[in-house]
Parts: C-alpha cells; sequence; structure tokens
C-alpha cells in the first residue's frame, strides 16, 4: 500500500512538473509577444527635452524606450574595471577603428589601438570605462556605474548599427549625417573626459594608462620596421626617436593614436632622414604639411607649428612655466651626456616641483634606463612605465642641442555639439 | 501445494497489474484535470472576458471616459463634425475641424489644437499589431503604459505609474493615468483606448498636461466609435 501510495504521489508532482514546464515557456513567449507590441508603438516624444547640458554645452541624447531598459535591468553576467574577460576583447575589437578591415565605427577613434594589443585586449582599462560611462551619458543612464553587462552589449550594438548603417543608407544623406553627428557627440565628449582628467592618452601593455601619449621606437610593433639612411639597415629603433618623439606630441594635440609608423612613412616620403636620424626641421615639416588640421574637422583641435629654440635662447625658469602652468609640449634634441652617447630626441611633456626640487617629466622614447648617466639629475617616476624619467632643468639644459616649442595647451579641447536633434530608437531601425 | 502456488502467484500477479492500470488512469485523469484547470485559468481573461473591469470614473479624474458602451455614445451624443473613416472604414473618428487639426503619417493619426504652438495637448491613434482578445489584463494595463511613456523622453518607470482601468470588455479596454511632472515635462492625464476595430487592435490616446484640457479633444477622444463593432 505503501509503495501503492508513493507512486500517486509521485505520478501527481510529474503531472505538476509538467504543467510547470509547459506553462514557463509560454510566459516567456507572453513576454516578447507584448514586448513586439510596445516595440510598435509610435513615438511621439512631445514631452520633456531630449537636450542635456555637459560643461556648459547642450547635447542631445538617443532615446531608449522604457521597456528596452526593463528587458536589461537584470544581467547574466558583469565584467568590472580592472578586470580581465574574453567580452572584454570582442567589445574593444568592434570599437576599434584602427584596422582597414573594421566594418564599424571607421569615422571614430572610441577604442585605440593601444586597447587591442594582444596583452591587454581583454583587460577593462580605464579608457574603457570613461567611455561606457560617456556612453551612459548619452543614453540617460548617468550614474549607472562602468561595467560590460547586457545592457550595454546592448548599448553597443545599437551604436553599432548607426556607425554601419552609414553604408547601407547612402541614398540618405540626410541620416548618414544624424549618424555620424551623433556618434561625434560621444566621441567628443568621451576625448573632452580623458582630457580633462588628465588621463588621456596610451594605454601600457600592462594595461595601466599613460596619462600621457607614449609611443617608444623600441616598441616591438614598430621597432624592427626599416628607417634607414643611405641603405645602412637601420630601423626605427635604431634612429627613430624623432618619429616617435613627434607621435607622442601630435598625438597629444589632436587626442588620437598616431604610431610613429605614420612619421616613419612621411619622414622618408619627404626625405628627411640625416646622418643622425631626423633633423630639427623635420617636426615643423611635418606639422605643416601633414598635421597641423589632421583632426581639425572631427574634433576642432590644430597643431601650430613648433618654434625652433636654440640652447642660446633658451630660458628653463621659462620653458619650465610653460610646459608645467600652460600646458606646452617640447622637443629636446640632446647630445651625448645623461641620456645617451650620440644624438637623441626627447619629449618634455610636464614639469613639477617633488620634494621641493623642480622637474621635467620627460618621455624617453628609447627604453634603456640602464644606460642613463648624471644619475643623481635624475630620478624615476611611479608610472611603471620605464620610458618616463624625471630630469632636473640643469641637465637638461647641460645636454640641449635646441628644443621645439609646441606652444599651445595640450589640454585644450574644443567641446561642441554636432546634432540638432535627439536620436530615437526607432531611428536604428530598432 | 504444488498447484496452489503457481495459482496463488499468478493471482497475485493478475492483481497487481489491474492495481497498476488503475493508478494509471487515475494519474491520467489528474493529469487531464489539472491540464484543463491550467488552460483555463490561461486562457480566462480570452475566454470569459476580464472581471477586474472598474466603473466609470467620478469627476475626479477629469477626463470624460465613456461609462456606456461606444453604440450609445454615438447614437446619443450630438455629433457635429468633421468625420473621419479609418481601419478601412471600420473606425469612425468625429471631430470639431474648427477647434482642430488632424495630421496623418504612416503611423499616427494625430488631433492636435487648431493653430496650437505645441505638441501638446493632443490625441492620437494608431493601429498595433495584436487583438484586443489575445492580450490579458496585464497585458493591456503594459501596453497602455508603453502608449503613455512613448510621450517622454524621461517616462516614468513602469511600476510607478498610476493606472485606473476604466473599461474592460471584449469591446474595448480603457484606463486613465496620471503622469507627475518629470523634469521638465508638466503633470500630465493620459486616457487611453484599446479597441477591438474588426480583427485589429487600435488604440487612442488623450495626452492633456495638467491645465490644457480641451473639450473638443475629449469629445473626439470620447466618439471614437468602431463601426463594425457596432453593427454600424
Amino acid at each position: 500500500m505503501k509503495h501503492s501510495f508513493a507512486l500517486r504521489v509521485l505520478s501527481l508532482l510529474l503531472c505538476a512538473a509538467s504543467l510547470l514546464g509547459l506553462g514557463l515557456p509560454a510566459r516567456a513567449e507572453n513576454d516578447a509577444y507584448v514586448e513586439s507590441i510596445l516595440e510598435s508603438i509610435a513615438l511621439p516624444k512631445v514631452m520633456g527635452t531630449g537636450a542635456f547640458s555637459y560643461e556648459g554645452v547642450t547635447f542631445y541624447r538617443f532615446y531608449l524606450p522604457e521597456y528596452v531598459l526593463e528587458r536589461y535591468s537584470e544581467s547574466s553576467f558583469a565584467v568590472y574595471p580592472g578586470e580581465t574577460d574574453e567580452r572584454v576583447g570582442e567589445i574593444k575589437r568592434i570599437l576599434n577603428s584602427d584596422k582597414a578591415t573594421d566594418l564599424y565605427f571607421i569615422e571614430n577613434e572610441l577604442v585605440t589601438y593601444t586597447q587591442v594589443r594582444p596583452e591587454v585586449v581583454d583587460y577593462f582599462d580605464d579608457h574603457l570605462a570613461a567611455l561606457f560611462e560617456t556612453i551612459y551619458l548619452f543614453f540617460g543612464l548617468e550614474g549607472k556605474e562602468p561595467c560590460l553587462d547586457e545592457l550595454t552589449c546592448y548599448l553597443i550594438d545599437l551604436l553599432k548599427d548607426v556607425s554601419k548603417s552609414k553604408d547601407n543608407l547612402a541614398n540618405h544623406p540626410e541620416v548618414i549625417a544624424e549618424y555620424r553627428d551623433i556618434l561625434h557627440d560621444i566621441e567628443a565628449v568621451y576625448k573632452y573626459r580623458l582630457t580633462k582628467s588628465g588621463t588621456q592618452g596610451t594605454i601600457a601593455r600592462s594595461g595601466a594608462t599613460d596619462n600621457l601619449y607614449y609611443f617608444a621606437q623600441t616598441d616591438p610593433d614598430w621597432a624592427a620596421i626599416p628607417f634607414e639612411y643611405e641603405n645602412n639597415g637601420d630601423t626605427i629603433k635604431d634612429r627613430g626617436c624623432g618619429c616617435a618623439c613627434a607621435s607622442m606630441v601630435i598625438s597629444a594635440y589632436h587626442k588620437v593614436e598616431i604610431t610613429p609608423r605614420w612619421m616613419c612613412t612621411f619622414a622618408i616620403q619627404d626625405n628627411w632622414p640625416v646622418s643622425y636620424g631626423l633633423p630639427d626641421e623635420y617636426f615643423p615639416g611635418i606639422v605643416e604639411k601633414y598635421y597641423s588640421s589632421l583632426e581639425t574637422e572631427r574634433y576642432g583641435t590644430v597643431v601650430h607649428t613648433p618654434t625652433l629654440l636654440y640652447k642660446s635662447d633658451l630660458d628653463m625658469e621659462q620653458l619650465a612655466d610653460q610646459i608645467g602652468n600652460q600646458g606646452y609640449l617640447a622637443i629636446i634634441h640632446v647630445v651625448r651626456g645623461a641620456f645617451t652617447s650620440q644624438e637623441h630626441y626627447m619629449v618634455l611633456a610636464d614639469y613639477q616641483e617633488i620634494d621641493g626640487k623642480g622637474y621635467f617629466l620627460v618621455a624617453d622614447p628609447y627604453i634603456l634606463p640602464s644606460r642613463y648617466s648624471s644619475l643623481d639629475q635624475l630620478k624615476s617616476t611611479d608610472t611603471g612605465n620605464d620610458g618616463l624619467i624625471y630630469a632636473t632643468p640643469d641637465v637638461l639644459y647641460r645636454d640641449c642641442k635646441a628644443i621645439l616649442l609646441f606652444e599651445q595647451d595640450r589640454n585644450d579641447f574644443p567641446l561642441y555639439c554636432r546634432a540638432t536633434a535627439p536620436l530615437t530608437f526607432a531611428a536604428f531601425g530598432g | 501445494m504444488e498447484q496452489i502456488t503457481p495459482q496463488y502467484k499468478r493471482g497475485k500477479y493478475i492483481r497487481r497489474r489491474k492495481r497498476g492500470k488503475r493508478i494509471a488512469i487515475i494519474c491520467l485523469c489528474v493529469a487531464i484535470v489539472l491540464t484543463a484547470a491550467a488552460l483555463v485559468f490561461f486562457f480566462r481573461d480570452r475566454l470569459f472576458g476580464s472581471e477586474e473591469a472598474t466603473p466609470a470614473p467620478t469627476d475626479e479624474s477629469g477626463v470624460p471616459v465613456s461609462t456606456a458602451e461606444p453604440t450609445e455614445e454615438a447614437t446619443e451624443a450630438p455629433l457635429r463634425g468633421t468625420e473621419v473613416a479609418l481601419a478601412d472604414g471600420k473606425l469612425l473618428l468625429t471631430y470639431d475641424s474648427d477647434a482642430l487639426t488632424l495630421t496623418q503619417d504612416a503611423k499616427l493619426t494625430t488631433l492636435l489644437e487648431k493653430d496650437a504652438a505645441t505638441q501638446t495637448p493632443r490625441m492620437d491613434l494608431q493601429k498595433l499589431p495584436s487583438k484586443l482578445g489575445m492580450l490579458r489584463d496585464s497585458e493591456l494595463e503594459r501596453i497602455a503604459i508603453g502608449l503613455m511613456q512613448a510621450y517622454y523622453y524621461h517616462p516614468q518607470h513602469t511600476e510607478d505609474v498610476d493606472l485606473t482601468v476604466l473599461r474592460n470588455d471584449r469591446q474595448e479596454f480603457a484606463a486613465v493615468m496620471q503622469v507627475p511632472a518629470i523634469d521638465d515635462a508638466p503633470a500630465a492625464v493620459c486616457s487611453v483606448r484599446l479597441l477591438a476595430v474588426g480583427d485589429e487592435l487600435w488604440a487612442a490616446v488623450l495626452l492633456q498636461p495638467e491645465g490644457a484640457d480641451n473639450a473638443a479633444l475629449e469629445n473626439a477622444f470620447q466618439w471614437l466609435t468602431p463601426i463594425e463593432e457596432n453593427g454600424n
């Protein structure tokens, strides 16, 4: 009897379970059905405004219907800044535009070359976090903690579709312009945030932010690229210090990563190399010819032709003020001394007082600290980047042959809004 | 003894088999009953209509939603104005063309105050891809809220919306929502009618910001009549 009773109970439980199993998919199907109706609803949006103010500039939002936010109110995964995950790599590759094969964001630099290098591509770096915060801002989700979750993936998918639509909507130039404008605004606000927070620049192979645009001539990505003088077999590593310095400075003013590859290409193309590398005149030469207005249309940035100052014209106190307080950058041409046994270019990226003593922050494109001498005049940094070193004005003046002074603030960024109206979810075709 | 044992064993076997059949039949019956009960529960709204329809509002809501069948309204109300047939002639919109302007695009038919500088108050009509009878109460309410949220750049969260159901039967689901001021959008009253128009579902929304009531719009909203449903 006991056996029979247990069998009956078991049968009942199985029946109930089978009914529950039938009911659950029906419930999910019903939710999807209602959502499909909600998706079809026209969006008159006549109440409130789709505009918001950021740093005194009015921008327009992307509009997300409430049911979308409800759909993604919970996520099956979440990756946070500082964590490493393959999904981060996937998103970075989509957002990166530094490859000729890219289908998306071809006009935007949302994720840079140094963010997608193999060592860091899966790492959730600070720049990606800042980008997500900016995207949230444009979708009206300010305050959301930056993380890679289902909602963030969905937002990036929308942006990806907008980006791709440029190709699909070739016959609708007005729509393309609208998409282009709103993507520009996201990109511009993102770059502005990085600039004003002092975190603009490259991502090191450790995943840390360099807080400046730093490119080493010894970087394996381009160190072996030929950079010859009279077929001497030299490479960028051997004599590309000028190319790397030009990359650092021009990138800083235009807020995009321009690697030494380009500088090398233009230097060879215009026959700049000399026996010791590149002449001082190379820098004003390539700025005027290629880089003064490189990103003017996109960001409104310009690079003015640098002033060439010889040692006899140099006032180190004034230079410290210009670089430390006015945001100027300089490329210093040094001769045999603390930094090199021949001739070398380095970037003077900042000036700081440390323990009551003034130091220039030097971005040395040749990473080999063991070669330095006059160590009492130098001080290592805590950045983890061996290409950065503090140097006193005295030692720099002693070794200086000339300086290329870029007399403009590296933290300038003319923020403005291009879009003229909010972009609706429907406009995505979503 | 030699014969009894096998008979006993055989009889026991037979009895067991009969008991097993009984259990199986009982289980099957229980499963059928439970399945039927579940199906009835699941589709109760579609089989019997809703029991959650609430009485018409008093003056408190300030929204003149009909308390009677649209047929009666249509015949009793002093309909004077421009008539527009929508939904292939199955939905009759009557409005005062001296006071209101009608515009139509691919999705929306809109009535606005004539020469109005703003986009509110307004009434909108649109077809939705469903049928009234296919939707449960909670789904109808969610759609009504979704219709209201579509007017806002920063819509109220669904769970915070104060929705009052005015009517819920096979012909119509009607509800009104009191929407508080959000950001720079003023408080408003949003009335929704989901109408069975033949085999189609049509939605009418009357959006009136606080202090911007418009009698002509209210009349047009109230007089909206599914013709086929009423046998007109």
